[in-house]
């Protein structure tokens, strides 16, 4: 019996309580979906990329974007550096080559431009080290030469993530109205008899 | 019939067993369930070689993987999206086809993973109804409730969804039969297991040494190259061996070795597992199959990078091993939690927090624990460690499995 109690005991922290857990390794949210790509731009010596970007109410903390790497050929560092309006850099973050898988959404971050910024950045992607062999080639935003950057923000309140969380969750599976009333029905109706038995016993 | 479906335990365990499932499957989800669904929803618009269709038509599909399981697999998964098609709903399609990360935040995805993921529930089941059936009376319960309530099966089959326990079920059937001296219809079983992924043949060999005479080792050749001639024929192709036979497993198993010059490998996983079939063959025991399939999975899983998924192909003769003798308990329940360790440190986020992305998106940003060891130390090499005290405990064991009798 001690394995039952063990296996009934994870599988409802692995459902239930796991991802409460999870949301403290949560260091930042997207500020709004993937945008949808269209073509890609390589990135090296001085072929850079830019975008001026409003950085919105909430402190910004990094940004991502997709990016290929061909037969994951380029090991050099990759540059995203936040200018002002004025010029002056304000961040910068770096990624090597060698951690970005073709194809893949990667997170450029620094530390946190606060929410009192509340102003425009100028955002320039630059790989000064790679050549045109082994460059970088950036997703653009569809119908777009302007990088699909994805705003990454920090977590503002742990316990106000935690809520959104959980009733997101709930809400998702509510819309689903006809599988929600079946499958609820089907899991109370089971703990029910798995209840009832015990107490018969 | 009725014997074979009697449920051993507590009909209140058996439903809390099915409740746990319940709970788990429609939460978690891992990519490639998405993958081979999206690739088998073709067979509703009658593509019978889809190794050659998703060749031929990667520009325009929104997901540009390869078919990289045997045909039945397709078969069987596109067999089935149509049957249950009037419970997916109209948007269903759609959703398999929206390559976006986002595709996972859609209404319906609940009853999506729900309904896929249906037939391991009922597969999961007649693993354990096997179970009972290859055990002494006495020992079915202890058997089943080892099958049932062990965290790690539930985890393997309902969380990463993958496809395994179709020739996993099948396996334990053949194995069955073979208990009670129907080599053929065994042989025959484990064909049909090898017609979704290809490992079952290895057990091939055993079932040839377990037979008393000649006539059935060569019914048994027989069954194995017609069986597998006739799946594999209507889509032999260069698209089919490039995708299904030129993956995973099948060229990892050759991979790991030690180069002696001249272009030679002595290849690892070649050498125990010959070295198994010789043992075999010289074993003047009755052979007990479960201790070879056993013997056979885990020397390969020492030796070769594995999927997570691939340790469910082991579970049950796992379970019998410690239905039959509880010593061994002492060498499995560490095997076990190492052999789970190595595949949660890969670089890869759906082996561990990503999983979770069903509930909400937010836990595909979070690092994964190989990026966070990344920082302080270098994780291939902490996954090294393990793996290889993954290998040598499971070595080790294999040996003391091999000259003992299990009961």
């Amino acid at each position: 019996m001690r394995n039952v109690f063990i296996t009934v005991g994870i599988v409802l922290t692995t459902v239930f309580v796991v991802p409460c857990l999870l949301v403290f390794g949560v260091r930042y949210i997207k500020g709004m979906e993937e945008e949808s790509t269209g073509v890609v731009k390589s990135v090296y010596q001085n072929e850079v990329l830019s975008m001026n970007f409003k950085t919105g109410s909430r402190s910004l903390t990094g940004v991502g974007v997709g990016i290929k790497n061909p037969d994951l050929r380029n090991k050099k560092d990759i540059f995203l550096a936040v200018y002002a309006l004025d010029g002056s850099l304000i961040r910068e973050s770096v990624v090597n080559g060698n951690v970005i898988p073709d194809g893949e959404f990667i997170k450029f971050i620094f530390d946190p431009i606060p929410a009192t910024f509340s102003g425009e950045v100028r955002f320039v992607l630059s790989a000064p080290t790679a050549s045109s062999s082994d460059a970088l080639q950036i997703y653009l935003a569809r119908g777009n030469e302007e990088p699909a950057i994805t705003p990454l923000y920090q977590v503002d309140s742990i316990p106000g993530l935690l809520i959104s969380i959980y009733s997101g969750w709930f809400e998702k599976l509510l819309a689903d109205r006809i599988f929600a009333a079946v499958y609820l029905v089907t899991l109370g109706s089971l703990s029910i008899y798995v209840l009832l038995a015990k107490r018969a016993r | 019939m009725k014997q074979f479906f009697s449920v051993s335990v507590p009909k209140k365990l058996f439903v809390l067993a099915i409740l746990l499932r319940i709970l788990v499957m429609p939460f978690f989800f891992h990519p490639d369930i998405k993958t081979f669904n999206f690739q088998s929803s073709f067979l509703g618009s009658g593509v019978v070689n889809i190794y050659d269709y998703l060749v031929s038509h990667k520009e325009e599909l929104p997901l540009k993987e390869e078919f990289v399981y045997f045909p039945l697999t397709y078969y069987f998964l596109g067999g089935y999206q149509i049957i249950a098609s009037p419970l997916l709903g109209d948007n269903f399609n759609a959703w398999l086809s929206n390559a976006n990360v986002s595709a996972i935040e859609q209404v319906g995805v609940f009853r999506y993973l729900f309904i896929l993921k249906f037939p391991y529930l009922l597969l999961d089941l007649l693993v354990m109804f096997t179970l009972g059936n290859l055990v002494e009376e006495e020992n079915r319960k202890k058997i089943s409730l080892l099958w049932l309530f062990n965290p790690f099966t539930i985890v393997m089959i309902y969380m990463f969804g993958n496809i395994d326990i179709i020739p996993v079920s099948l396996t334990v059937l053949s194995l069955l039969f073979a208990s009670k001296g129907r080599l053929k219809l065994s042989s025959f079983l484990l064909c049909v297991a090898a017609g979704f992924k290809v490992y079952p043949l290895l057990f091939i060999p055993f079932l040839i040494f377990r037979a008393k005479d000649f006539k059935t080792v060569l019914q048994i050749i027989l069954i194995s190259v017609i069986f597998l001639t006739t799946i594999i024929v209507p889509v032999a192709s260069t698209s089919f061996f490039s995708s299904a036979l030129a993956s995973g497993l099948t060229t990892r198993i050759v991979n790991s070795g030690l180069s002696i010059g001249f272009g030679e490998l002595v290849i690892f996983p070649v050498v125990l597992l010959s070295g198994l079939f010789f043992f075999a063959l010289s074993d003047k025991r009755e052979i007990e199959l479960e201790k070879y399939f056993f013997s056979a999975l885990i020397i390969i899983f020492s030796l070769i990078h594995f999927h997570i998924q691939w340790l469910l192909w082991i579970s049950p003769f796992v379970c019998l091993i410690l239905s039959k003798n509880t010593k061994y308990n002492a060498y499995l329940l560490p095997l076990s939690v190492l052999a789970f360790c190595v595949p949660f440190l890969y670089q890869d986020k759906y082996m561990n927090f990503s999983l979770f992305t069903p509930i909400s998106n937010i836990f595909n940003l979070i690092p994964t624990p190989f990026s966070v060891i990344q920082k302080f130390y270098d994780p291939y090499q902490i996954q090294s460690i393990l793996h290889s005290a993954f290998a040598g405990g499971s070595l080790l064991f294999v040996w003391k499995l091999l000259k003992e009798k299990l009961a």
